[in-house]
């Protein structure tokens, strides 16, 4: 397999990720309306 | 590929302990920083956040020097630091004998492991990765001491590996266990390779972990000289423990189902979490008795195979190594948490590389037709890292924002006491208005807070939950009650100074008592304590301002203008303090050359500040050529 089709193949391999990450995470995304928190760990 | 697949992380928010560590901790900030006090009891008496971790206070006060608080920035060197542990792990592998196939594969599956999905998305975890990475770095350093054809250089290198070991250390002490790591290396000689053949090489590789050794009694010397104690959570230090409350021996019972539970998230990323509940099990437990039974039918048969499959017998046993440091045999304030498999996954990643590898040979072989292109041989690898890169996003989704990571949260442990009362206060900031809450938005935030109390009545959080609801509610004093509460419960006082700036404004309210020593009182504590928070001194000038000493809450406002220079309120605070001693040309100077700060004033302060502007202006006496020549309230800081 030739270096270009090798690099290729990451990519399409990295976008798939990115695509199922997506599809997976059923999280609602928004950021904080407040940026203080009293911290929790 | 590993980049490309963290990209998304760049439009998360700072969240979690960022607050703490970064926005409002002016140690970080100039004229502040000082790296002598990282070695001195003061660190703790003055309550720097992790002071009992150089390493990563020196790294967050540069990387805020550098990028500011830009969330992106932040993250983008979370995910170059994780690249740079992916790197060093292939440079690793490249040293010890390693194939280029097993150092591609293993690096994969390290990159895009799920579980690292929360040391890479939330900026407050650099400790981890900076651990991994420096620790990575202190093997290969010594690894080069063999190679070396000079003794000078020999020694230059062993003592490169014995600081980085220390810095690794000073980050986490996670890294701690790498010198067994070491030691393991030189016993399972996993792979045949130049640096086998160097001439004692086992006996160098002793030294080298010996060298690491010496970094790793730094860092714990730097624990002892800052808290008195070689552990940042020992009983003396942290006595909200688990251990402490329940027993050595039930929470390393349950340690041992938690790591059987960490293994099967490495080879199956389902139920990753922000939030694990602390639990106590007993050794009779069936859950726990087959853990130990999977675990030491494993360790037996890594040892037993150690020849012909050193890879892994490294795998396993370099997990189990380096899982000792946060496998609870020590006290930790949390039990479980993703982000402690960062180092220890590194074996794990190894050996599963090589599994999967050997699968693919396996079903390569097996194929009727021959297979031109090869890929065959990478299939079980490809689909193993696509899927463990999708779940990885996908928990790391729960990390945009605190809202999102609370939620996330409460859904995978409802049984949380800070989840529930993290929501609360969430709810109630985002709910809240300036002179009241709704009654349905109060009645929610009370039950979570509530309930949280009942699941924990030892966390400060819950307590914090219904001062602050109290506060909303203009209740001052079961408001003032409820905040002295948490601080009593706060007992390693290292989040206590917004609790106490509360205080110290509510005392200024509470019936029967002398409110002016009260309030005193509170401050002088705190001041005392919180030397680099910023909203302590901002609550503090607030009192003085109102107390009638305007020379002493100039100084406060300047002070936490310095601790803090985002934030419009001291700024705010002190053009308005200006006005009331009848320093127009002071306040019009500050108005103006902080313009683009006090935009982000709230719409009645600003209104308010306007409108006394205007009326000093009308003063005849006023001159704008004064105000523009004055230095202003805020003369020489930040």
């Amino acid at each position: 397999m030739s270096p270009n089709k090798f690099y290729a193949l990451l990519v399409i391999a990295a976008l798939s990720i990115v695509v199922g990450g997506m599809a997976c995470g059923d999280t609602q995304e928004e950021l904080d309306k407040i940026d203080e928190t009293y911290g929790a760990t | 590929m590993i980049l490309l697949v963290h990209l998304p992380l760049l439009g998360f928010g700072l969240i979690y302990d960022d607050g703490w560590t970064l926005r409002s901790n002016g140690f970080l900030r100039p004229g502040q920083f000082d790296l002598a006090l990282l070695v001195s009891p003061e660190a703790s008496a003055r309550h720097i956040p992790d002071a009992f971790r150089p390493t990563l206070v020196v790294f967050d006060m540069l990387a805020v020097r550098l990028v500011g608080l830009s969330p992106w920035a932040h993250h983008l060197i979370s995910i170059a630091l994780h690249l740079g542990v992916c790197a060093l792990l292939a440079r690793l592998l490249e040293r010890l004998g390693a194939d280029l196939e097993l150092r591609l594969a293993s690096v994969a599956v390290f990159g895009l492991l799920a579980i690292h999905a929360e040391a890479v998305a939330v900026v407050s975890f650099h400790e981890d990765l900076l651990a991994a990475l420096l620790g990575l770095a202190a093997i290969l350093a010594g690894l080069r001491a063999i190679a070396s054809p000079r003794r000078t250089s020999e020694i230059a290198w062993l003592l490169t590996a014995t600081l980085l070991s220390a810095l690794a250390c000073g980050a986490k002490l996670s890294a701690a266990a790498l010198p067994a790591l070491v030691a393991l290396l030189a016993w399972l000689r996993p792979w045949p390779g130049p640096l086998w053949t160097e001439r004692r090489v086992g006996l160098g590789l002793l030294v080298i972990a010996l060298a690491l050794a010496v970094g790793v009694g730094l860092a714990l010397a730097q624990n002892f000289a800052v808290q008195g104690s070689i552990s940042p959570y020992s009983p003396e230090i942290n006595p909200r423990v688990f251990a402490e409350r329940v027993g050595l021996a039930p929470v390393l019972a349950a340690s041992l189902q938690i790591h059987v539970g960490y293994l099967g998230q490495m080879l199956v990323p389902i139920g990753l979490s922000p939030e694990y509940v602390d639990f106590a099990a007993e050794w009779t437990d069936a859950a726990t008795l087959l853990a130990l039974l999977a675990l030491v039918t494993l360790t037996t048969l890594a040892i037993a195979l150690r020849r012909r499959a050193p890879v892994f017998g490294l795998a396993w046993l370099g997990w189990l190594v380096l899982a000792v440091p946060t496998s609870n045999l020590i006290g930790m304030p949390n039990m479980r948490a993703d982000r402690f498999m960062v180092l220890p996954s590194v074996p794990i990643a190894i050996g599963l590389a090589a599994g999967l590898l050997a699968l693919g040979r396996f079903w390569q072989a097996r194929q009727a037709q021959p297979d031109p292109t090869g890929l065959v041989r990478w299939l079980p690898l490809a689909v193993f890292v696509v899927i463990q890169g999708s779940f990885g996003l996908a928990a790391a989704r729960a990390y945009v924002s605190n809202a999102t990571l609370w939620r996330a949260a409460l859904r995978r442990a409802p049984d949380s006491a800070r989840a529930r009362a993290m929501i609360g206060l969430e709810a109630l900031a985002a709910g809240r208005r300036p002179d009241h809450v709704d009654p349905e938005l109060a009645a929610a935030v009370r039950e979570q807070c509530m309930l949280a109390r009942s699941l924990d009545p030892l966390d400060e959080l819950p307590v914090i939950c219904l001062a602050e609801l109290a506060v909303a509610e203009r209740d001052w004093v079961p408001a003032y009650q409820q905040f002295a509460l948490a601080v009593e419960l706060g007992v390693d006082g290292q989040r206590l100074d917004r609790p106490i700036a509360a205080l110290a404004q509510l005392a200024l309210d509470q019936p029967d008592v002398d409110t002016h020593a009260l309030a005193t009182e509170w401050l002088a504590r705190g001041l005392s304590a919180y030397p680099y928070s910023p909203d302590l001194h901002m609550a503090a000038g607030r009192i003085y301002h109102r107390l009638g000493q305007p020379e002493r809450a100039f100084a406060l406002y300047r002070r936490a203008r310095t601790l803090r220079p985002e934030r419009w309120e001291p700024v705010a605070f002190g053009v308005e303090l200006a006005l009331d001693l009848g320093d127009a040309a002071a306040a019009h100077r500050t108005w103006w050359a902080e313009h683009d700060l006090l935009a982000g004033a709230d719409p009645a302060t600003r209104d308010h500040l306007e409108r006394r502007l205007a009326e000093a202006r009308r003063d005849p006496a006023f001159s704008p050529l004064q105000s523009f020549f004055s230095p202003g309230a805020f003369p020489d800081e930040p």
